[in-house]
């Protein structure tokens, strides 16, 4: 196992004891370790909202894309209303997944230029060959296909009502009255 | 002489405010309503019903020398919250591990582009003072919208007296029947405890995010083109969206009237997407109508009757290259 991996299945919790006092010796003495530690805790502090981001994070994490392969999904996955959905898209399809899917989302989300975080991602894409997901781990989500729509809309709506409050007919369990 | 005239003026100065506080005329109503809900700290549970169906939430807005917080709770079925910091909107559904973000501020005020819509908006609607009435032991004053024609629902809205805060709405169809309303059950105006505003849920790695922002382009850059604009209605935007990785983009058309608001998707349909019908569907207060057009899918949707969002939607066809 190399050392990215042990860092790996340290932050997961998988090494047991013996193998966990070596890879924090190791950490210790190795600081290129010490920083990929670093730079996954911050990226993991992120996502859990406990910690915010600091100004060279999105670089950090690019820099970490680089130098991993990229995930792509099983094209079998892509049924008919997958591929016709564009919110999907968006989706972080392997944020269920750990690594570089988590930190491309981390990415993306913490960016506050979209076209620029999409220009770094398309860049990251070609570094590596692709490796593929198998379909057991893919995140489905089955939710109402108006939803996206109708919070786009209400972003853009002019109604009487003020901020928050016009989203609740976007997070609103009251069904649609019919559909397709 | 000179005395009196200042006791006059100073008469008419302290009176101002008073004035302002309530005044006479319905349009200058409908722009303290728009102010008074960004600058004013409050918090309460309002009712929220559509048809038949009721839900209640929790809100707490508060602005400081930072900027604008606001934090949504719904309180009966599932949990769900919509956290509003400043620009972001974050609308959480931890039952189904999804957290959408856009960044709206900047696009939508009400009344649409104060105070130029205003002409627009007696255009299209006939706005007029109503009687006052209590509502969540607030007095508060009555604004009528009526719609001039059946292209867009009335609005009654009950705004609080003295602040001016929108304490209940209520969306009417052309028979007086209630579409949708809000209601503030109770409310608190003036202080509100940040605690009110803490997230209550915090998403992780295992969640979904749904990023609903998208770029500003000319209606040019569309592609697409309204043969027919709906009366009283004006194109104001029109965004581009990603699909993903060579699957084209949606385009986001978003038109308005000053008070509602119809958008329009059209987004390129799979080439094993079956053709198929379909029927017209409603979520709240909103209509939404699809059709398909040169293998793309159309969906126009709004806070408006059903016969307008169609109208728009078959509107809708390929700009001339």
């Amino acid at each position: 196992m190399v050392m990215k991996d042990k860092l790996s299945a340290l932050l997961d919790g998988g090494l047991d004891e013996q193998c966990t006092a070596a890879v924090l010796d190791a950490l210790k003495r190795d600081p290129a370790a010490r920083r990929d530690w670093d730079t996954w805790c911050l990226i993991g502090d992120v996502l859990r909202g406990e910690h915010s981001a600091p100004r060279d994070f999105v670089s950090r994490v690019m820099a970490e894309i680089e130098h991993e392969p990229v995930l792509f999904a099983p094209a079998a996955m892509a049924d008919s209303r997958a591929t016709r959905s564009i919110w999907r898209s968006l989706m972080p399809l392997a944020a269920s997944l750990t690594g570089v899917a988590a930190v491309g989302w981390a990415a993306h989300t913490l960016s506050t230029q979209d076209s620029k975080a999409g220009t770094l991602t398309a860049s990251a894409a070609v570094a590596k060959p692709p490796v593929v997901a198998s379909a057991g781990r893919e995140a489905v989500i089955e939710s109402d296909p108006h939803r996206q729509y109708v919070f786009v809309h209400q972003a853009m709506s002019g109604g009487p009502l003020s901020g928050a409050v016009h989203y609740v007919r976007t997070v609103s369990e009251i069904q649609p009255e019919s559909g397709r | 002489m000179k005395r009196l005239f200042v006791v006059f003026c100073l008469g008419v100065a302290l009176a101002l405010p008073a004035l302002a506080e309530a005044p006479d005329d319905p349009l200058a109503w409908l722009g303290r309503i728009a102010s008074a809900s960004k600058q004013l700290n409050y918090s309460g549970t309002f009712i929220y019903q559509a048809g038949q169906q009721l839900e209640t939430s929790r809100i707490a807005h508060l602005v400081d020398a930072t900027g604008e917080y606001e934090r949504l709770e719904v309180l009966d079925g599932s949990p769900r919250e919509v956290i509003r910091a400043n620009g972001a909107v974050r609308c959480v559904l931890p039952e189904q591990k999804t957290v959408i973000i856009d960044e709206p501020d900047g696009r939508r005020a009400f009344p649409a582009k104060i105070p130029v819509s205003y002409a627009g908006l007696a255009q299209n609607y006939r706005i007029r003072k109503g009687e006052t009435a209590r509502v969540a032991g607030y007095e508060s004053q009555l604004i009528v919208l009526d719609p001039r024609d059946e292209l867009r629902y009335g609005h009654m809205l009950w705004a609080e007296r003295q602040s001016g805060l929108l304490l209940k709405a209520r969306m009417v169809n052309e028979r007086g029947e209630i579409i949708e309303q809000f209601t503030f059950s109770e409310v608190r105006i003036g202080h509100v405890d940040r605690e009110a505003l803490s997230p209550r849920y915090r998403k992780n790695e295992s969640w979904h995010l749904v990023d609903t922002r998208g770029n500003a382009v000319s209606p040019q850059e569309a592609g697409w083109v309204l043969k027919d604009v709906l009366p009283g209605f004006t194109l104001d935007a029109v965004f581009k969206r990603s699909l993903g990785e060579g699957r084209g983009e949606v385009v986001h058309m978003v038109l308005s009237d000053g008070l509602a608001t119809i958008s329009v998707f059209v987004e390129p349909m799979g080439a094993q997407e079956p053709p198929g019908t379909f029927s017209p569907a409603r979520a709240g207060a909103i209509n939404i109508y699809k059709r398909q057009l040169n293998g793309h899918l159309v969906t126009a949707l709004g806070e408006v009757p059903l016969r307008a969002v169609q109208r728009v939607s078959e509107a809708v066809v390929a700009a001339a290259r």
